[in-house]
């Protein structure tokens, strides 16, 4: 007698298990957005929003010249002679505090390390921008063997477990471009 | 007559078969609808399933050689639509300036992509399975493509591998 009521418990416990799975995959995807708003001109309105997993899963599949295996190769001179990898590893061991402050009657310019970002600011009279990169992603970045190349794979792996972000903020009279990670598909 | 209408049935029944199957991946559906009294109107409903399979049926001489950029590009593409039938529906790109707008969305398990235009509307509906295997096809034939012409293999108007 009690059969039916077993296969009818097994039956909601696996209807309960299909409809959970696709909301607890949506809960883990990280998004990456970019809005680009150009009040100028045709006013143009770009609007992407891109899943980091699927970013991760493509960038290893694209091969050219400078891109492979998720790796970015950076063999332009002027970036050669810098040894970006010892930059970061100075960035990594340095305390928090100003790197580069440029006063100017244009604009003000600031690079920092603050709790764990890279950060980077612009304020000017009609236009401010706002960068800021977690230490972790730079590491990740420049996490290969190779000093001429970066390891973008590694570094959207980095972003993709790190918390809601804006990455880039840039605002001024004529457009705004904001670049930002979080949970949602959408960029309401 | 017993017989006739046992063969009619047999037929009628390989004919609904040729068509579940033709439809069992989705369809891919073109719609453009112009917006000028010159314009022409096209509407295009395809059944995506045997689509891999005709391009694997044109003889590889016949494929246009892709610039390399876009050869680079082709596991990405493949990877991607395979990721996308996983993904929840999305909004994957919007721009939009004046008179004009490009929406292209994740819907379900297919791509939609919608262009409006002051000269015409274009609505393309692809399954993402049809976008991987026809991508895939594309990609080997265009890496069997480069063999042959580096080997100047005479077997080129093949799929197969050079001997």
């Amino acid at each position: 007698m009690r059969k039916p009521e077993n296969i009818l418990a097994v039956l909601a416990l696996l209807v309960g298990f299909a409809l959970a799975a696709p909301a607890a995959q949506e809960q883990g995807e990280r998004w990456l957005h970019i809005r680009v708003d150009d009040s100028e001109g045709k006013g143009e309105k770009v609007r992407i929003n891109l899943p980091l997993a699927l970013a991760e899963k493509i960038l290893p599949a694209v091969r050219t010249a400078e891109l492979r295996e998720g790796r970015l190769r950076i063999g332009r001179p002027g970036i050669r002679e810098v040894d970006i990898r010892a930059v970061v590893e100075a960035l990594k061991t340095t305390r928090d505090g100003e790197f580069l402050t440029v006063e100017s009657e244009k604009e003000n310019v600031r690079v920092a390390k603050q709790s764990g970002y890279l950060i980077a600011q612009v304020r000017g009279a009609d236009k401010n921008v706002d960068v800021q990169v977690p230490m972790r992603v730079v590491e990740a970045l420049l996490d290969t063997d190779d000093p001429n190349e970066l390891n973008v794979a590694a570094a959207l792996r980095a972003l993709a477990a790190h918390g809601d972000i804006v990455i880039v903020d840039v605002r001024d009279r004529k457009e705004s471009v904001r670049v930002w990670v979080d949970s949602r598909s959408t960029q309401d | 007559m017993a017989v006739l209408g046992k063969i009619l049935l047999g037929l009628l029944g390989a004919v609904v078969l040729a068509v579940v199957l033709a439809y069992s991946e989705g369809a891919v559906v073109v719609r453009v609808t112009a917006h000028q009294p010159a314009g022409e109107n096209v509407n295009l409903f395809l059944p995506a399933a045997p689509l891999p399979l005709t391009l694997k049926l044109i003889p590889n001489t016949h494929f246009p050689q892709l610039p390399p950029e876009a050869r680079a590009v082709l596991p990405a593409l493949v990877e991607a639509a395979q990721h996308l039938e996983t993904t929840p529906d999305f909004v994957l790109a919007e721009v939009e300036r004046i008179g004009e707008r490009v929406h292209i969305e994740k819907r379900g398990r297919k791509l939609i992509v919608e262009v409006e235009s002051p000269d015409e509307s274009v609505y393309v509906e692809i399954p993402l399975r049809t976008i991987a295997q026809v991508m895939s096809e594309v990609e080997r034939a265009q890496s069997l493509l480069g063999e042959h012409r580096s080997h100047n293999c005479l077997w080129a108007d093949s799929l197969l591998p050079c001997p």
